[in-house]
């Protein structure tokens, strides 16, 4: 095993550390993170970013990422494919460009990032998600090969050769039965493909989505064990998204998408109405406020028979609400608060975080979550959570 | 006989002031209109040194980049210093007649985001300048203000600019001083006590033939005793810029200080 790990990394040196020393430009993070109490999970991530242009509108980027969590209820992780979860070491970003007047093409890991709304988004259907810590949502990036065209007004075309299977979640974020394995996810080797066309007409961005492939929300089946199967249902969907200014400096900002499943179809549709007010509480101070409101028919879908939730669809029938208080409209002090609430089975989720610049690199941030709701409710699975948090983010 | 002398009187200072107040929007036209003649492109690399209560901030650059066009400009801006800004994007569609559009990509943000386009008193990443600062560095709205001489000689003249009725500015009035050649050279900021609050200064002019002009610094110098210089670095006018530079979609594309 120590011989089969030493290879792999030799062999990830070669590959990597040649293009990353001649990077044109080069970047990137270490994220400390730990959640408060005794045998708290602690997670430390290192992320580097390393861009160059070969000639003239040819261009690489390559995103590799070292992540070491502690405690892991799942055992110790795989150091580079870890079955659904994350690996020790991954390479998000990582894809050759090609830009030639209106036309960009690029191939290779990407992240796309279709949405318009906020933390939901039902027209944001290709890239999957790292669901490992609930609260703590990311986006992972797809092999895949994009085509696009236009500026302002603009198509865009995607390929993805397979499925990629979404991380699901881990430790207190995934309550098991006892006696009960996850079995490692069942991707499906199918293509997937996607077409967008974005611009903006009479003030209004405005985007259309189609997409046929899988979902990037897991779906679960009984297995041998027993054992639960994650498997991705496949997926057509067609979205649209606007964003318009209107009265008095507000945002609105809506998408509504159409999802046809083996099990069903069903539309969810976001709103949500954004507004920035100056001097606030005193001069030069800013605070951002968004509410904003997501639903969906046929919510019979949205639990599975074994009650696991369609992650895509937890948010639906809720209310939330963000406010960032910025004192000097620099970013280097940041209040925010979040609340998320259930309208139907009045589950809810509040967090607050402080974040501050300490100095050019160095961020500390300090938050707390409350979590609580029904126990059969999304979030009354999770009202042993609360948590306080603290990140300190370096970056170079 | 009295009453019509009086009458005439009035019309013809009327008509003088009404002149008088086009001739000094027709200079402050006439200057911008130096600025962008033959210019259907601009790309700059620009430093930008801000220095508050004494501390110098460490030091951003960025990319700006303009098209002019009939009807307003586009300008995409790209930081790409120091760590803490890379990633910082904003692109900001200008129109002549209708309000501006304004999309912004914070480094945090894996997307670009429409935010209200009125932000015109808004001060823009830790610099002296607000977002009307920046949108009158590349063109003046001569529609929005009413102009009057305040001083007119050989050497120059001074222009005071206040706002309409019912614009949104950040000053009471703003003193734009021209010099012999009709290029801005210094403009005075007041604040809504009509007290001086900051001065510009176009520093390193140099001009074409055609007239048109540049300024290879620019120095803000606030009441408070802050200090931001922007230095122009490089400067590549009508490149071949495509509309995929002025997209949402751009903004999130990584740019270089080497980056032509």
């Amino acid at each position: 095993m120590r011989a089969a790990t030493s290879a792999l990394l030799a062999a990830l040196l070669t590959v990597f550390a040649p293009p990353l020393a001649r990077a044109g430009q080069q970047h990137g993070g270490v994220t400390y993170w730990q959640a408060a109490g005794a045998g708290g999970p602690t997670e430390l991530r290192w992320t580097h970013e390393a861009t160059s242009a070969l000639a003239e509108g040819v261009d690489w980027k390559l995103e590799p990422e070292l992540l070491l969590r502690r405690p892991r209820s799942t055992g110790p992780a795989a150091l580079w494919d870890n079955q659904g979860r994350p690996p020790v070491i991954s390479l998000q970003r990582a894809y050759l460009g090609f830009a030639r007047d209106e036309w960009l093409v690029r191939v290779g890991k990407q992240v796309f990032d279709w949405s318009q709304t906020d933390t939901i988004s039902p027209a944001d259907l290709v890239s999957p998600r790292d669901w490992s810590d609930i609260t703590r949502v990311r986006k992972l990036a797809a092999p895949a090969v994009s085509v696009r065209y236009g500026g302002e007004t603009s198509l865009e075309a995607v390929w993805l050769p397979r499925q990629e299977p979404s991380y699901l979640p881990e430790g207190d974020w995934l309550p098991l039965p006892s006696g009960v394995s996850m079995a490692p996810p069942r991707r499906s080797q199918q293509q997937q493909y996607a077409l967008r066309a974005a611009g903006n007409w009479r003030r209004t961005d405005w985007s259309a989505v189609l997409y046929r492939g899988h979902s990037t929300a897991p779906a679960l089946e009984l297995g041998p064990g027993p054992s639960l199967q994650p498997i991705y249902r496949p997926l057509r969907a067609a979205a649209i998204t606007a964003a318009r200014e209107v009265a008095d400096g507000q945002i609105a900002r809506l998408e509504i998408a159409r999802y046809r499943q083996p099990d069903g179809s069903f539309v969810q549709y976001v709103a949500s109405l954004d507004k920035e007010v100056d001097d606030w509480l005193s001069d030069g101070d800013t605070l951002y406020v968004i509410a904003q409101y997501a639903g969906g028919t046929r919510r019979a879908g949205a639990v599975d028979g074994l009650g696991w939730p369609d992650f895509r669809r937890v948010l639906e029938r809720s209310v939330m609400v963000k406010a960032s208080y910025d004192p000097r409209s620099d970013q280097r002090s940041l209040l925010e608060f979040t609340a998320v609430w259930n309208v139907k089975d009045h589950g809810r989720y509040a967090k607050l975080a402080w974040q501050r610049r300490l100095a050019d690199a160095l961020t500390i941030s300090l938050a707390g979550e409350v979590i609580d709701g029904r126990p059969g409710s999304f979030w009354g699975r999770y009202r042993a959570n609360d948590r306080a948090m603290l990140e300190l983010s370096w970056r170079y | 006989m009295k009453r019509l002398f009086v009458a005439m009187t009035l019309a013809l200072v009327a008509v003088h002031a009404q002149s008088a107040e086009l001739d000094a929007r027709s200079a402050v036209a006439h200057a911008w209109q130096l600025y962008q003649s033959s210019v259907q492109t601009e790309q700059e690399l620009i430093e930008v040194r801000v220095s508050q209560a004494g501390q110098a901030l460490p030091t951003k650059l960025l990319w700006r980049r303009i098209r002019f066009g009939d009807q307003g400009q586009r300008v995409s801006v790209k930081f790409v210093e120091p760590i803490a800004d890379l990633g910082l994007a904003l692109l900001i569609e200008r129109n002549v007649s209708a309000p501006d559009q304004i999309w912004l990509r914070l480094p945090s943000w894996t997307s670009a985001r429409k935010v209200a386009g009125n932000r015109e008193t808004r001060y823009f990443a830790d610099t002296a300048f607000t977002f009307e600062d920046n949108k009158q560095l590349i063109g003046e709205q001569t529609a929005l203000f009413d102009y009057r001489y305040v001083s007119r000689g050989p050497a120059g003249a001074v222009i005071s600019a206040t706002p309409k009725a019912g614009v949104t500015s950040g000053y009471s009035r703003r003193d734009i001083t021209l010099n012999a050649q009709g290029v801005p050279q210094r403009i005075a900021y007041f604040d809504d006590r009509s007290q001086p609050l900051k001065t510009l200064s176009f520093e390193d002019l140099n001009q074409t033939a055609q007239g048109r002009w540049r300024a290879d610094r620019i120095v803000v110098r606030q009441r408070d005793g802050g200090q931001t210089v922007l230095t122009v670095r490089k400067r590549v006018l009508n490149a071949p810029l495509s509309d995929r530079v002025f997209s949402q979609a751009s903004m999130t594309e990584t740019d270089s200080a080497r980056r032509d």
